[in-house]
């Protein structure tokens, strides 16, 4: 990390962006943006809708009440998105731990010092700073997502290792999501423990090691479930919906009268009867049912659609994101959001057992809303840096292979090097105009010939980051250059084909 | 300083097929609560929100003839309990159970009934319960008013009115025979509410209006009501006796201006009543065995049909011997001689009034009784009339001694109405009618309907009603100092009868002291019938109802300032 800004020209992380010699931040993906974008516009419309009672009835007649406040938080997280994909994302590897480190002693202090965290609704979910009440556990799952990555990425292969990998991942794990369910806050730290345990199985956990943490959470997590009396009977309301029509049993009994009444069509956009006062929640924790009563299946559909369309350019990006750092960071965020839309949707409709998390981006906002944007604007952001998908495939072609068979490979004579780089197709965007950018010197080192048959006018003249080596100082890299691990010094690089737009 | 090159992403795929599959079964789910149970729960959840609410409909205003309101509504305020919004079951059940005085396990137990989303827990709150409640300010208890039917007099007129259970349906009386009318036709407003059971501003909800119902104006005056009421009291009192009842009639328009019976109850508290039989009206349900007050009604028949005149001398004796051998004497066996019908009346004796039976035969005899109304309901408009026991020649149970017998009202049970319907006949000159206790229906648009004397049938010829009017009033005048009016002329005829045992015979020792009349003679005004039951000071009916015929028509002289016509009488 401490390689990355270090042969730029300037020291400012927003330069990097626009002025930096790489010249490959392209386009974000716009697929992703305009899923966000119409995620945000179709919350806004449902915020207004299923809290326009509410604000009337509860906040003295203003039916705008909740719509006005759900816009402001919207613009800030769309300004956040905005600077957050403008930042390149190697800048919040620096930050991670600390931010981490800090958002946890804030859990803490929650804890310990219960006055700065007032009880609503049964739980400690919010701090009040000044005018601002934050909930720390949002920023407590983007800087998971950050350290983790950050942690995993560096880790390599040796995140298969019992001592190197599990146990530390398990010990942050246990930290962090034992603080949020001291909140309590069993929704959050479900949430958590997946995105944590999907990051470390895309960084390349052992299934086995994987399968034990899991099990000893799950069992941790059913424990402490069984044993809390509301959280016993949030269960038992699951498995028998229809048996207690108070508190929870009411809310679940009223989201499915109010699924059950929209048909397929809905009874129209503005015109759900269950908002009024028979759903609570409505325009947060139970805004999905709000929305299949107005808009029907066809509405439900829709959001499940864009979820789905979501995590599909999400891994997308992740797929193809220049590094392990940046694909695990996509992992994580990606996780993230179609995790808590997942708990959340499951739990209204009374799949999966149900707890009070909002769905991202439609949701009635917060800090919840405008921490997911800056998510997004950091997913934006890697997705400007991609890579070719083939380049990926080459790269996973060479991780399918066993460790030790690596080793073996590591240990075998130098592959002849490969051709000179050309300068790469002229299909490629205004900034990277072929001969724009000296083709690096590359230093003598034993290399693996591509298991593609690519021909020596395909090459990408930008070495991707495992290409780059410590020793010389090429000034076009703007990007971090990997230091070669226990596994990666001296071994294979890939030359990867041009990119295909 | 990133550990190795890359790591396996083929591994995003397995989270990215997870997410879809988890997709598809929330996706299912939603489908099979909106197409496959759609309708189900649509249904449902209309049940939940539209919530029909009966309006009640104001009950009418039960009204005297003054104007004074005999029974009216009051709001009262209804408890009932939101189960699922109750935060705290047990403090709400102590709470209230100290307020509206129930046991606080039962209504624990009432207000945490899974399967109920409503409990009314107490009707009827006083206003001091209302208000404790309403301070208590707990979320899901609401208070909702209902009208409650409220009688200001308390135990007056009681069976005349009725009373209204909880159900706010009529029982008996007035408000029983005229529930439908005066209840009104209940709204409905089927409101679309809202969590909190408001009506949504903007939802479909229908709004039926209620339709109040009619107020009615009896034709009870509440001042000869309480007259009667009082007098009835203090004869049964100073009589020792079971029971009575009293009627004051309009002769002229058959209109009831006092009905009561004792003893009554207090339609504010119908609930504390042990015994269903006190809700029924003895005037109207009550058969007994009218005596001798019958014989100014055969001595009608008789002149009516010119079997007597008013000069006929029957040559008397001390018993007549029925055809069967059984002797039938006076009462107290007293030998009257030779008598005219007037001395007839005026000595209530038997021997005389078989004499007219004889001379009248079964035909004109019954086909007379018949006219008078007896065997028949009066048509009042109440339910519960009885019709009495009137055997007619023919009937299994008729005989020929009937024949005599009746024309000293025995072997024949009448209801007290009848009897002083028919009396009221020979007042108004010989024109039966119906008796009626509603005077007026003003329906709720404005519209007024009176009630209009109905005549059933002309009885007997005004000439025969002024001659047997002239028999009645020397009947009274020669006892005036019993149950006569001082400077006034009344017509009057008092019966004392013995009571029917449930053994075929007579309850011994046991009487029913009656007397029927109507003043002023020149211009009959007020019928009156008072009947002692079981009098234990006196058997007679001259002594155990007279006074309180005497008292009765003193007072409603005076109330509706009737002159006297001989004011040197008056004390």
């Amino acid at each position: 990390m401490s390689s990355m800004s270090a042969n730029r020209g300037s020291t400012s992380i927003f330069k990097t962006v626009s002025s930096t010699a790489r010249g490959a931040l392209r386009q974000p993906d716009y697929w992703l943006l305009t899923i966000i974008l119409i995620m945000v516009m179709f919350g806004t419309i449902m915020v207004f809708s299923s809290s326009f009672a509410i604000g009337v009835r509860e906040e003295g007649g203003d039916g705008y009440y909740f719509l006005t406040r759900h816009v402001v938080y919207l613009m800030i997280g769309l300004a956040g998105m905005l600077i957050a994909m403008s930042i390149d994302y190697h800048f919040w590897r620096k930050v991670a731990l600390p931010g981490l480190l800090i958002v946890m002693l804030v859990l803490l202090g929650m804890v310990v010092f219960p006055s700065i965290a007032p009880e609503v609704w049964g739980a400690s979910r919010w701090v009040q700073i000044g005018p601002v009440s934050l909930q720390p556990s949002e920023f407590a799952k983007l800087g998971l997502i950050l350290y983790l990555a950050s942690w995993l990425a560096s880790k390599g292969m040796r995140v298969r290792e019992f001592n190197y990998g599990l146990i530390p991942f398990a010990v942050l794990m246990g930290l962090l999501v034992g603080l949020i369910m001291l909140q309590p806050d069993l929704g959050t730290s479900m949430l958590l423990a997946a995105i944590g345990l999907s990051m470390f199985l895309v960084a390349g956990a052992n299934l086995f090691h994987l399968g034990l943490v899991t099990s000893i959470g799950g069992a941790v997590f059913l424990a402490l479930a069984l044993t809390t009396a509301y959280r016993r009977d949030r269960i038992l309301v699951f498995l028998n919906p229809d048996g207690d029509l108070r508190n929870l049993g009411w809310q679940l009994a009223q989201a499915k009268l109010a699924i059950g009444s929209g048909g397929l069509f809905g009874v129209g956009l503005g015109a759900s009867y269950q908002k009024f006062a028979w759903l609570p929640a409505a325009h947060h924790d139970a805004i999905f049912a709000v929305i299949a009563e107005e808009l029907g299946l066809i509405g439900a559909g829709f959001v499940l659609m864009l979820f789905i369309m979501f995590a599909w350019r999400g891994y997308r990006v992740a797929m193809r994101a220049p590094d392990s750092y940046g694909a695990l960071v996509a992992v994580g965020i990606v996780t993230w959001m179609i995790v808590q839309a997942a708990i959340n949707i499951g739990g209204i409709t009374t799949t999966i057992p149900f707890t009070g998390i909002p769905i991202p981006f439609i949701s009635y906002g917060g800090t919840s809303l405008i921490v997911s944007l800056v998510a997004i604007g950091i997913l934006l952001n890697i997705s400007r840096q991609t890579v070719d998908p083939v380049e990926v495939k080459v790269r996973s072609n060479l991780r399918g292979v066993s460790t030790r068979a690596r080793q073996r490979q590591a240990a075998q004579p130098a592959p002849p090097p490969p051709a000179p780089r050309q300068p790469r197709a002229p299909r490629t965007p205004a900034p990277s105009k072929p001969g724009a950018r000296p083709v690096p010197e590359w230093p003598e080192r034993p290399r693996v010939p591509s298991p593609v048959a690519i021909g020596p006018d395909d090459r990408d003249p930008v070495p991707t980051p495992r290409e780059r080596q410590p020793a010389p100082k090429r000034e076009i890299q703007g990007r971090p250059t990997t230091t070669g691990g226990t596994f990666g010094r001296g071994r294979a690089s890939v030359s990867p084909r041009g990119r295909r737009r | 300083m990133d550990a190795v090159n890359d790591i396996p992403r083929s591994r995003i795929i397995i989270l990215l097929v997870a997410f879809i599959l988890f997709s598809m079964a929330v996706g299912y789910r939603v489908f099979s609560f909106q197409i496959v149970h759609g309708l189900d729960l649509t249904e449902q959840a209309q049940q939940f929100r539209f919530r029909e609410d009966v309006v009640p409909a104001e009950r009418g205003d039960i009204l005297d003839r003054r104007g004074r309101k005999l029974a009216t509504n009051v709001p009262a305020d209804r408890i009932s309990v939101i189960v699922h919004q109750l935060d705290d079951p047990d403090d709400t059940a102590r709470e209230l159970a100290q307020i509206i005085n129930r046991d606080e396990d039962e209504i624990l137990e009432a207000i945490s009934h899974p399967d109920r989303e409503w409990v009314v827990l107490q009707r009827r709150l006083s206003p001091e319960a209302s208000q404790q409640v309403e301070s208590l300010d707990m979320e899901g208890i609401v208070l909702d008013p209902e009208p409650r039917r409220t009688y200001p007099m308390g135990n007056f007129a009681s069976q005349v009115l009725g009373f209204v259970n909880f159900d706010y349906e009529g029982s008996y009386g007035v408000e029983g025979a005229y529930h439908s009318l005066i209840a009104g036709e209940p709204g409905h407003l089927i409101g679309e509410r809202d969590g909190a059971g408001n009506v949504i501003a903007l939802g479909h909800s229908t709004w039926d209006p209620a339709q109040d119902g009619a107020d009615l104006v009896l034709s009870i005056d509440s001042s000869v009501q309480r007259i009667v009421e009082e007098v009835l009291r203090e004869t049964i009192e100073d009589m020792d006796a079971s029971g009575g009842t009293i009627i004051v009639q309009n002769p002229q328009t058959g209109a009831i201006l006092g009905m009561a019976s004792h003893p009554g109850y207090d339609p504010n508290e119908f609930n504390q009543v042990q015994d269903a039989q006190l809700f029924g009206n003895p005037a109207i349900s009550n058969v007994y065995e009218p005596g001798s007050t019958m014989k100014a009604l055969v001595m009608a028949i008789g002149l009516e049909t010119g079997a007597v005149a008013a000069d006929t001398v029957h040559p008397g004796g001390p018993y007549r011997e029925l055809p069967g051998g059984e002797r039938v004497y006076n009462a107290t066996l007293m030998d009257f001689g030779p008598e005219s019908m007037t001395e007839v009346l005026v000595h209530s004796s038997n021997v005389g009034a078989m004499y007219v039976a004889e001379q009248l035969g079964e035909d004109d005899l019954y086909r007379g009784l018949t006219a008078f109304g007896f065997g028949d309901q009066t048509g009042i408009d109440l339910s519960g009339e009885e019709s009495g026991l009137f055997p007619l020649p023919g009937d299994p149970n008729w005989y020929l001694t009937n024949l005599y017998t009746n024309s000293f009202g025995q072997g024949m049970a009448v209801t007290p109405l009848q009897l002083i319907n028919a009396i009221s006949a020979v007042g108004n000159g010989g024109q039966l009618l119906t008796p009626y206790l509603v005077e007026e229906i003003r329906h709720p648009d404005g519209q007024v309907e009176q009630t209009e004397p109905e005549v059933i049938r002309d009885v007997i010829s005004p000439e025969t009603a002024q001659a047997v009017n002239q028999m009645m009033t020397t009947t009274v005048d020669s006892a005036q100092r019993v149950y006569g009016v001082p400077g006034y002329q009344i017509a009057a005829k008092t019966g004392t009868a013995q009571i029917p045992g449930v053994d075929g015979g007579y309850e011994p020792g046991a009487t029913i002291g009656s007397i029927v009349g109507f003043g002023p003679s020149d211009d009959p005004q007020f019928s009156v019938l008072v009947k002692i039951d079981r009098p234990q000071e006196s058997q007679w009916g001259e002594r155990a109802a007279g006074p309180a015929f005497q008292e009765i028509f003193e007072e409603l002289f005076l109330l509706y300032g009737i002159p006297p016509s001989d004011p040197d009488q008056v004390r």
